[in-house]
């Protein structure tokens, strides 16, 4: 009878752990491992899928020069976006910090709105901040008669560009500001009343004292920030693909990103291992990054 | 008196680059409430930054539309994503931080090296097995995804862990409590925090979330809000006024209701980054 009672005993985390490894295994693994099977096969999703080996993979690699595109333009918009974004985070933090300390929660919550925002309405609303007919930058420029001729925006390369870039850095320096603010709390007082009696200045506070001791996680936010970059679809898909007389990734695939290659790929085309195996392309990518992660990480507990 | 003058002439220029990144910030929301104000035809002809009269007649616009379904429909998933991750993530947590067992070591690593790896990847995989499953098609598979997050799991390991004390279990225990009854009774309350925090950062996931619906919903019965949001785009020169008013009406309630809440927000969006 006791021994009985102590077995249940051993099985009652098992108990606890259950529903989710359960669902884990079911929503997350299986679906995971079988996208895996499906980048070696050329399956559109219906009848039997026929074995290509690494075909898909080299396809990428030597043969679809709008995949390589999207790889490019990826690491382009986020080589851009990504240092001014947590530059203009790390500016507005220490700002926040230091001058104007008692509406702190305030203007945090104000700059980190547009994170909030779902992606698609961020895309929808910059679409028409952007359109060269009534657009309100447009409209901006000549009322102040800069530019008289309407710029077309979303329509020429690299003003595309321009506009994802703004509307990456735009959603996302609000989220390293708070990441980076909650860094700069956990820098003590005393290090700065020290510098003060030096006669030390602002600048040369921030950057002898603040920089150096955010630095693990200046790290954090910038693989954090690649990422989530990486996985960039909602926004330029927005701006872009639901527009009247607008390629798919812009004007000559120019805006195209992986994520948006990969939906275009299964869902659209119904390529579905070519583009299971475009998202392991970028699965690798992103294990690369998140092992840096998980590594510096692990570097702060000690 | 003048030293004070000094002062403020010399700090302004962080004033003014906060400043500046503030307006940056709320810009774009202005905007889209501005044009929701005015007449169509009026969009047209320059440049607009005070608000107009025409919004009631925008808002009869929207409403012949089918505004109301994709709301409940959005409201519906988050807030059942949002219970059931709840759940489930504290149930794991409180096991993998108050028990010994056999293979926590291996399933702690799986949930540390899957935390940041996204969903998206296997969306090819996940799209088969839904149709094997007879779930395209019903707002089933955004729900889904969200029961076993990583991310909770993780945070609500960490958060029982430290934050009740095992001398309370041990207590309730030899009280002869159940192990259930013991979870809910007693750990459950003794968490709030957390499960606040999580529940905030889920239903943000679930009510943003694109790609899923975008993917498996075709019937407009089940348009989710960012699927709606996303044929306002349309193809066609509607009414762009109206349009604007839709997307205000969409995105600035959501907001108001994250503001209230952004305390707990930004500690779950920070946890991890910063140790305290």
């Amino acid at each position: 009878m006791q021994r009985l009672e102590k077995r249940c005993r051993k099985l009652t985390p098992y108990f606890f752990i259950l529903p989710f490894f359960a669902a884990y295994l079911l929503f997350s693994v299986f679906p995971f491992a079988f996208a895996f099977f499906m980048s070696f096969t050329d399956w559109t999703g219906v009848g039997t899928p026929s074995f290509v080996g690494l075909g898909n993979y080299i396809r990428i690699f030597t043969q679809d020069a709008a995949a390589q595109k999207s790889f490019l333009n990826t690491f382009y918009f986020l080589v851009i976006a990504i240092p001014i974004e947590i530059l203009l985070g790390l500016l507005t933090a220490m700002i926040i910090k230091d001058f104007v300390p008692k509406a702190r929660g305030a203007f945090q919550l104000l700059n980190f709105l547009p994170y909030l925002t779902a992606p698609v309405a961020v895309g929808l609303i910059f679409q028409f901040l952007f359109d060269w007919d009534y657009g309100t930058v447009n409209q901006l420029l000549a009322s102040i008669h800069i530019e008289n001729d309407h710029i077309y925006w979303l329509g020429t390369e690299g003003t595309a560009r321009f506009v994802v870039i703004v509307v990456i850095i735009w959603r996302l320096f609000g989220y390293s500001m708070i990441i980076l603010s909650a860094g700069l709390s956990t820098i003590s007082e005393d290090l700065y009343e020290a510098a003060d009696l030096d006669g030390a200045g602002w600048f040369q506070k921030q950057l002898r004292i603040t920089l150096p001791l955010l630095k693990p996680i200046l790290g954090f936010v910038c693989v954090i920030s690649l990422i989530n970059g990486f996985q960039l679809f909602d926004d330029p898909y927005m701006l872009f693909a639901s527009q009247a007389g607008q390629p798919f990734g812009g004007p000559n695939n120019s805006v195209l990103t992986v994520m948006m290659n990969m939906f275009q790929a299964s869902f659209m085309n119904f390529q579905m291992g070519y583009g299971a195996s475009i998202a392991y392309t970028l699965f690798l990518i992103i294990f690369i990054f998140s092992m840096l992660l998980t590594r510096m990480m692990r570097r702060e507990d000690c | 008196m003048k030293s004070k003058v000094f002062r403020t002439l010399r700090r302004a220029p962080a004033y003014l680059l906060l400043l500046f990144t503030t307006v940056l910030a709320l810009m774009p929301f202005y905007i889209m409430f501005i044009m929701g104000t005015y007449k169509n035809e009026d969009i047209f002809k320059g440049l607009k930054l005070l608000p107009g009269n025409y919004i009631a007649k925008n808002f009869e616009t929207i409403l012949q539309g089918n505004v109301i379904r994709p709301y409940l429909n959005s409201l519906f998933i988050s807030v059942l994503s949002m219970i059931v991750c709840v759940l489930v993530s504290s149930l794991i947590g409180y096991g993998m931080s108050k028990f010994r067992f056999r293979g926590k070591k291996f399933l702690m690593t799986v949930l540390l090296a899957t935390l940041v790896m996204p969903y998206q990847i296997s969306m090819a995989g996940y799209m088969m097995e839904m149709r094997w499953f007879q779930l395209n098609n019903t707002l089933w598979p955004m729900i889904l995804v969200f029961i076993a997050n990583p991310f909770g799991a993780f945070w609500m390991t960490q958060y029982i862990g430290s934050a009740i004390p095992d001398s309370i279990i041990e207590s309730a225990r030899i009280d002869g409590s159940g192990e259930l009854r013991l979870f809910l009774t007693i750990v459950f309350p003794m968490i709030k925090p957390a499960t606040i925090t999580l529940a905030l950062l889920v239903f943000l996931w679930s009510w943003n979330n694109f790609l899923i619906p975008l993917v498996f919903v075709t019937d407009p019965r089940q348009y989710t809000l960012p699927i709606f949001i996303s044929t306002l785009g349309g193809a066609y020169r509607v009414d762009y006024a109206a349009k604007m008013l839709n997307l205000t009406l969409a995105t600035i309630p959501v907001l108001i209701f994250f503001s209230i809440f952004s305390k707990y927000l930004i500690k779950g969006m920070t946890i991890g980054a910063v140790k305290e």
